[in-house]
């Protein structure tokens, strides 16, 4: 666990990534705002969870922190210098520290190369391996658990675990400080999911990694996060310690999603009241105006629909993008009862 | 549940198997389960457990070859289903028997239009005219919560989001009134909002026209919220099969206990290691002699490598496959 005062490691100020969408002959291409307007402070040590639902635009943002999609406007500060400014090779430089593992461990790694090369190939790249690459891919092996003698094999001969265990060797073989981890065990059985959870959590213990772990698993997120940032339609709209944005949300939308989350307990099951949210996410193309949430909240009043809402500090360390919430008055069902209005603005 | 309800669906012994290059997989290894009229009945179990295949082969839809059901016995209200010719099995499908599945689009045809997708099973199944199916599928679209419902008629698949497909899907499957409504996984591929729509949506369906569910899913959670009774399979075989709230409480079997265990649950102290199950899922096509869980049992002894174990009665309506059922009950 980090402390509070932990510096930053990585400082996200104001990340834009629009992208063009459609167009022809006689209509306008539209924006998509994949990700509108981001601030977030990552600290040395922490893992940050990055939660919403799909086409949030938290996959965007992974990326767009290692330039894998390029940013539209906003800068990304690591080291004291700006990500998003880097020349290419200013920033393939960079990449040695600044590593991503993927959700699929199927896709993202090459058919056709044995395990050796694909653990190896970032040491080849960026030059830190002078001749044989042996012994550092058999150790890299040991540490995530998979049997060196394997490392002639191809990807297809593994499992989807194992195969997860060979992304993370890869992400590790550079020896970076910072790894975004995009859905890493999504795609993984049950039984597997805790493997790979405790394999990160060893490792960030061991070489004092910073996580940046993004899915829609809230269970997972609250086990493995230091704090967790909720996103919805490509903004961030709370920020709190794991605990707290699981037991104490304070944003509508965050607490409609904690409780959607099935619980593994019958008894829980049974008497648990659910917020169902009405209808689907909105498209990015066209969100709606003010709060992007307003059209499924519960609580939304007219100013919902015009004002856009800021994060601000409701509690210590808990932010929050709420009109209808201040720090005097954050409880937005006390607030709905007692006939508040926009407190927040 | 209804306890004095009799079965609309058994299943004895089933084996479904399919021919590969290395050599002949038995997906499914002698499974029996019983269905009572009006419950809903949980099917856990993890990649190659063959919860899939089980329902296929009750819906008849295992291609063949490679595939066979090679064994056992499947009776649905009364009918041997196994040895129905084709043409009944399909008078049987979709309308007393419907099926929905992870990926919507396995059910819609991508080029035909959502009215002519909704309105083509009660023509055949019913018997409509086309204006009677017409006001029957916009009833449907209403009943799952599709407001636009006749706007909506006219559009194709492609036009709608996931959650929207799933519930196209699902006024397909309940358009005749099935007894009995088969879901492999059907809100896997949703976000948790829209998924706890559709099951709540499923409920209520089920509460009102007193369906029988088969509800096949690898989350726990949603297992612990929609399930009567549940059954955990692992290596093509039923591992346990339990009341719900028991099979929680008090596992008899040392596979689901792990399953259980591995779960993060919000009172889990933060940098204190998960559960784990170690090993891989297991390999269908190569498995251990005796008890197929056995190279990942923190419980298991010499016996457990070596003979197969037995389907112990553990408690009423409670069994366990395992050597030390009594054990891992006990242990509870």
């Amino acid at each position: 666990m980090t402390e509070p005062n932990e510096p930053n490691l990585i400082s996200i100020q104001d990340l834009k990534v629009y992208y063009r969408s459609g167009g022809g002959l006689f209509s306008a291409a539209k924006t998509v705002k994949a990700v509108d307007g981001v601030s977030l402070e990552i600290r040395k040590g922490e893992t940050l969870g990055l939660v919403g639902e799909s086409g949030c635009g938290k996959s965007t943002l992974g990326r767009a922190i290692l330039r894998l999609t390029e940013p539209t406007a906003g800068k990304v500060i690591y080291n004291g210098r700006d990500l998003a400014s880097l020349s290419g090779s200013e920033m393939r430089e960079q990449r040695k520290h600044l590593q991503m593992i993927f959700q699929d461990p199927y896709a993202s790694l090459n058919p056709r190369m044995t395990v050796a090369n694909i653990i190896g190939e970032p040491l080849r790249t960026f030059g830190i391996a002078n001749g044989s690459t042996d012994e550092r891919v058999a150790e890299l092996m040991e540490t995530v658990g998979l049997n060196p003698r394997f490392a002639r094999r191809y990807p297809h001969e593994f499992s989807g675990g194992q195969r997860q265990r060979v992304g993370i060797a890869r992400a590790l073989s550079v020896e970076p400080e910072f790894i975004v981890a995009d859905e890493p065990i999504s795609a993984l059985d049950v039984s597997i999911q805790a493997q790979i959870m405790n394999l990160m959590q060893r490792l960030q213990a061991e070489k004092g990694l910073t996580y940046l772990f993004i899915s829609h698993d809230l269970r997972a997120v609250r086990h493995l996060s230091d704090r967790v940032a909720v996103m919805y339609l490509g903004k961030i709209v709370e920020v709190a310690d794991g605990k707290v944005i699981y037991d104490a949300p304070l944003m509508p939308y965050t607490q409609a999603l904690v409780s959607a989350v099935p619980v593994p307990d019958p008894a829980i099951e049974a008497t648990r009241e659910r917020i169902v949210l009405a209808g689907d996410v909105p498209s990015p193309i066209d969100p709606p105006s003010g709060c992007h949430f307003h059209t499924r909240c519960q609580f939304a009043i007219p100013e919902c629909s015009r004002v856009e809402p800021k994060l601000v500090e409701i509690k210590p360390r808990h932010f929050a993008a709420c009109i209808r919430i201040n720090a005097e008055n954050p409880d937005i069902k006390a607030n709905a009862a007692a006939g508040l209005g926009a407190v927040g603005i | 549940m209804n306890e004095n309800g009799h079965n609309i669906l058994s299943v004895d012994g089933l084996r479904t198997q399919f021919a590969t290059e290395d050599g002949v997989v038995k997906a499914v290894d002698g499974v029996s389960f019983e269905l009572r009229k009006g419950e809903t009945l949980g099917i856990v179990g993890e990649s190659g457990s063959g919860k899939s295949v089980t329902s296929l082969s009750i819906m008849r839809l295992i291609q063949e070859p490679p595939g066979k059901i090679a064994g056992g016995k499947i009776t649905f209200d009364g009918t041997d289903l196994l040895s129905l010719p084709m043409n009944d099995v399909r008078k049987l499908r979709g309308k007393r028997i419907a099926m929905i599945f992870q990926d919507p689009m396995t059910s819609l045809n991508p080029f035909l239009k959502i009215s002519t997708q909704l309105t083509e099973v009660t023509r055949l199944h019913l018997g409509h005219n086309a204006q009677q199916a017409r006001d029957h599928a916009i009833k449907m679209l209403k009943l799952v919560g599709i407001s636009d419902a006749e706007e909506r008629m006219d559009g194709y698949p492609h036009e709608l989001s996931g959650g929207m497909r799933q519930r196209v899907m699902i006024a397909m499957a309940l358009s005749c009134d099935p007894e009995l409504l088969i879901a492999d996984e059907p809100t896997t591929a949703l976000d948790v909002t829209i998924q706890a729509q559709i099951l709540e949506l499923i409920k209520e369906l089920k509460d009102r026209m007193g369906t029988s569910v088969i509800l096949i899913t690898h989350d726990l959670g949603v297992v612990a919220g929609m399930t009567d009774r549940v059954i955990v399979m692992y290596a093509g075989k039923v591992f346990e099969i339990a009341p719900t709230a028991e099979l929680f409480k008090r596992p008899a079997n040392p596979y689901t206990r792990g399953l259980l265990r591995s779960v993060p649950d919000p009172e889990h102290e933060r940098g204190v290691p998960l559960y784990q199950i170690p090993g891989q899922p297991p390999d269908v096509a190569n498995l251990p002699p005796g008890c197929s869980f056995a190279p990942r049992c923190e419980r298991a002894e010499d016996i457990c490598r070596s003979e197969f174990p037995p389907f112990v009665e553990i408690d009423p309506g409670h069994h366990s496959l395992c050597h030390f059922a009594q054990e891992v009950f006990k242990e509870a």
